[in-house]
């Protein structure tokens, strides 16, 4: 590392970083990873101004804020919303959807997604006989005019008033000046320091392309360690939620926030909550770049006049979670009240849920992997018929995982490969990932409660790797008594003898029960000859 | 010769490499390995007469090596004994020829 002269003044920073530098953006860096991962409730006395400063910020007018439960919420509130306030701006023939406006779809949505089963069918007969109007309407409409229609309320009418104005004049010119202020070595130093080697490993082998490509190489990777357990799963949840429901219109009448928003805005609704996306911002889960400015600001020492406009979008960023973004309207989700992640970051939770909002919309992830909510909380219902059937290689080698490997070979059907005096060789194919080749063992000394007798033991593994087995524990009993030792456990030799079996996994390019249970312990066919088992 | 008790494999060597250290005895028995869940143990006992311990047990690297004196027998609550000659054992339960299952490839995600 070259020897670089360190530079400091409030609009200029050059020469790296030095280690008190690293060791105060090690505190910032963790600070912002707890904003990343808060569960305590948003407060609406510090997001609401927070909004509004960013909304001035951007010299946009004074949104309507309102705070929805769960990120699920606000994508169908959103979508009920932005729909409403399209027609209503555009003397669309929807007179009875716009009395509705953006609160009530809120509500309606929050309200349905809470407590559904309470009065839904009260309140799905007043809805129904209010907004009959607004749905002939809009079903009337082609689909081609609904899609771009739903594009319009959503891309056109928020992007660039809102979205824009925010994010490309705030965050980006922010960055941007930071970036312009400091030199490579200054700018790269930082990136480090709110990053680790492990995180920014991880972070490059999986979203980086796909971050780089959309916003930019000024991120730093300290995004990686929140990134993975918060912002990508949510934002997967969301878009699966939204496309599902979107797609399979049959499924909204078991999805409340979808049928709330289905019913007041219609089928254009969805439409637009589809498409919650294009106007939201990450606001805690996009707690990178928090990190990035507060490091530049206040351990560099960076005062650049664009960081008084930014002020607004840290407090956003502090005090609520993901936001979407309109000219009339802000909703801002709360944060989840619980979350938890492994020791790689990755969302996980192997007893309940990974992430549960206070509304009671839940996410189950096991090391990253988004898993059906049964894998976690029913593995016991899960089928042999169900793995076979789940489309994502992932998810399946969960579910074959709770199933139990074994028992997924013996139910399901596996081939047997070979079969010789060291055991059996079993082989299943799985759709889109490696076959599943385990070795089945005979557990050598016979237990009282071993699940098979000698002959089903005799069945599986063959007369003679059992006979062979019977008569080598006899001469080790006659041979350990002969010197004075005493069996601990051992239950005397007759005829009701049961035996335990097991499987061992082995490469799938294993070619006898010899040659895998040598690989078990490392060794080849040729080393591998015990003279005695137990 | 080779012996393997449930997941702990023992073959004759003709020599222990130098720079081994002796594992202390536990509680008075040689224990050459712990089951992980159940905390059973491979183990060898000290005779009951005199109490002297028939085997020692050393680690070189990570590798394991019993030295039996004299003929005795490793014991387990779930398996039968395994009865030792005097001599040098490698024992595999302890870094290589550890007992293994194989993992797959983690699966690569062409979504992302």
């Amino acid at each position: 590392m070259s020897a670089n002269k360190i530079v400091r003044t409030p609009t200029r920073a050059e020469g790296g970083i030095t280690p008190e530098e690293k060791a105060k953006m090690d505190i910032i860096a963790q600070d912002w990873i707890n904003v990343a991962m808060r569960t305590d409730p948003i407060e609406p006395e510090k997001i609401v101004p927070a909004l509004e400063a960013l909304y001035a910020a951007a010299d946009l007018k004074k949104p309507r804020v309102v705070i929805v439960p769960s990120p699920m919420v606000m994508a169908f509130a959103y979508g009920a919303a932005a729909w409403i306030w399209h027609c209503r701006k555009n003397g669309a023939a929807t007179s009875d959807a716009t009395r509705a406006a953006t609160r009530a779809a809120t509500d309606a949505a929050t309200r349905d997604a809470t407590d559904a089963a309470t009065d839904a069918a009260t309140r799905d007969a007043t809805r129904a006989a209010t907004l009959a109007a607004t749905y002939a309407a809009t079903l009337a409409a082609t689909y081609a005019a609904t899609l771009a229609a739903t594009y319009a309320a959503t891309r056109d009418a928020t992007y660039a008033a809102t979205y824009a104005a925010t994010r490309d004049a705030i965050s980006d010119a922010t960055r941007a000046a930071t970036r312009a202020a400091t030199d490579a070595a200054t700018y790269a130093a930082t990136r480090d320091a709110i990053s680790d080697a492990t995180d920014a490993a991880t972070y490059a082998a999986t979203r980086a392309a796909t971050i780089g490509a959309t916003i930019g190489a000024t991120y730093t990777a300290t995004g990686a360690t929140i990134d993975a357990a918060t912002y990508a799963a949510t934002r997967a949840a969301i878009d699966a939620a939204t496309r599902d429901v979107t797609t399979n219109y049959h499924e909204i009448i078991v999805n409340y926030a979808a049928g709330a928003c289905y019913r007041i805005a219609g089928k254009e609704g969805l439409e637009c909550a589809k498409n919650w996306w294009r106007s939201y911002q990450g606001g805690n889960m996009w707690a990178w770049l928090g990190a990035y400015i507060s490091s530049m600001r206040d351990v560099i020492g960076l005062k650049l006049p664009e960081f008084e406009r930014y002020q607004p979008w840290e407090d956003c960023a502090r005090h609520g979670g993901f936001r979407v973004m309109h000219d009339e309207f802000c909703m801002v989700s709360d944060f989840p009240k619980q979350l938890h992640k492994d020791a790689e970051n990755r969302p996980h939770n192997d007893s309940g849920p990974s992430h549960e909002w206070r509304d009671g919309w839940k996410l189950y992830h096991i090391h990253g992997v988004r898993v059906p909510a049964l894998v976690v909380e029913h593995p016991e219902q899960i089928t042999v018929q169900m793995i076979d059937a789940e489309e994502n290689a992932e998810v399946r080698r969960i579910m074959i995982e709770r199933y139990g490997q074994s028992r997924y070979l013996i139910d399901a059907g596996a081939a047997v490969l070979n079969s010789d005096d060291y055991g059996v060789l079993l082989r299943r194919e799985v759709k889109d990932d490696e076959p599943i080749v385990m070795v089945r063992v005979l557990n050598s000394t016979p237990e009282a409660e071993g699940s098979l007798s000698t002959e089903e033991a005799i069945e599986i593994f063959g007369n003679f790797p059992v006979m062979k087995q019977i008569e080598a524990m006899r001469s080790q009993q006659s041979f350990l008594s002969s010197i004075g030792i005493k069996f601990l456990n051992i239950i005397g030799i007759n005829e009701d003898l049961r035996w335990k079996d097991y499987f061992l996994r082995v490469p799938p390019d294993m070619n006898t029960a010899h040659e895998a249970v040598a690989w078990t312990f490392g060794m080849s066919v040729d080393e591998y000859h015990p003279d005695y088992q137990s | 010769m080779q012996a393997r008790q449930g997941d702990v494999f023992l073959e004759k060597v003709s020599n222990m490499p130098s720079g081994a250290v002796e594992v202390k005895p536990d509680a008075g028995d040689v224990v050459l390995a712990y089951g992980e869940v159940t905390g059973h143990k491979h183990r060898i006992r000290a005779f009951m007469d005199t109490g002297a311990l028939p085997a020692r047990l050393f680690d070189v690297g990570d590798m394991r090596f019993l030295d039996v004196m004299e003929t005795t027998a490793l014991v387990h609550e779930e398996h039968a004994p395994v009865s030792l000659e005097p001599g040098i054992y490698r024992v595999s339960k302890h870094g290589i020829g550890t007992q293994r299952e194989y993992s797959p490839e983690a699966i690569r995600s062409v979504a992302d």
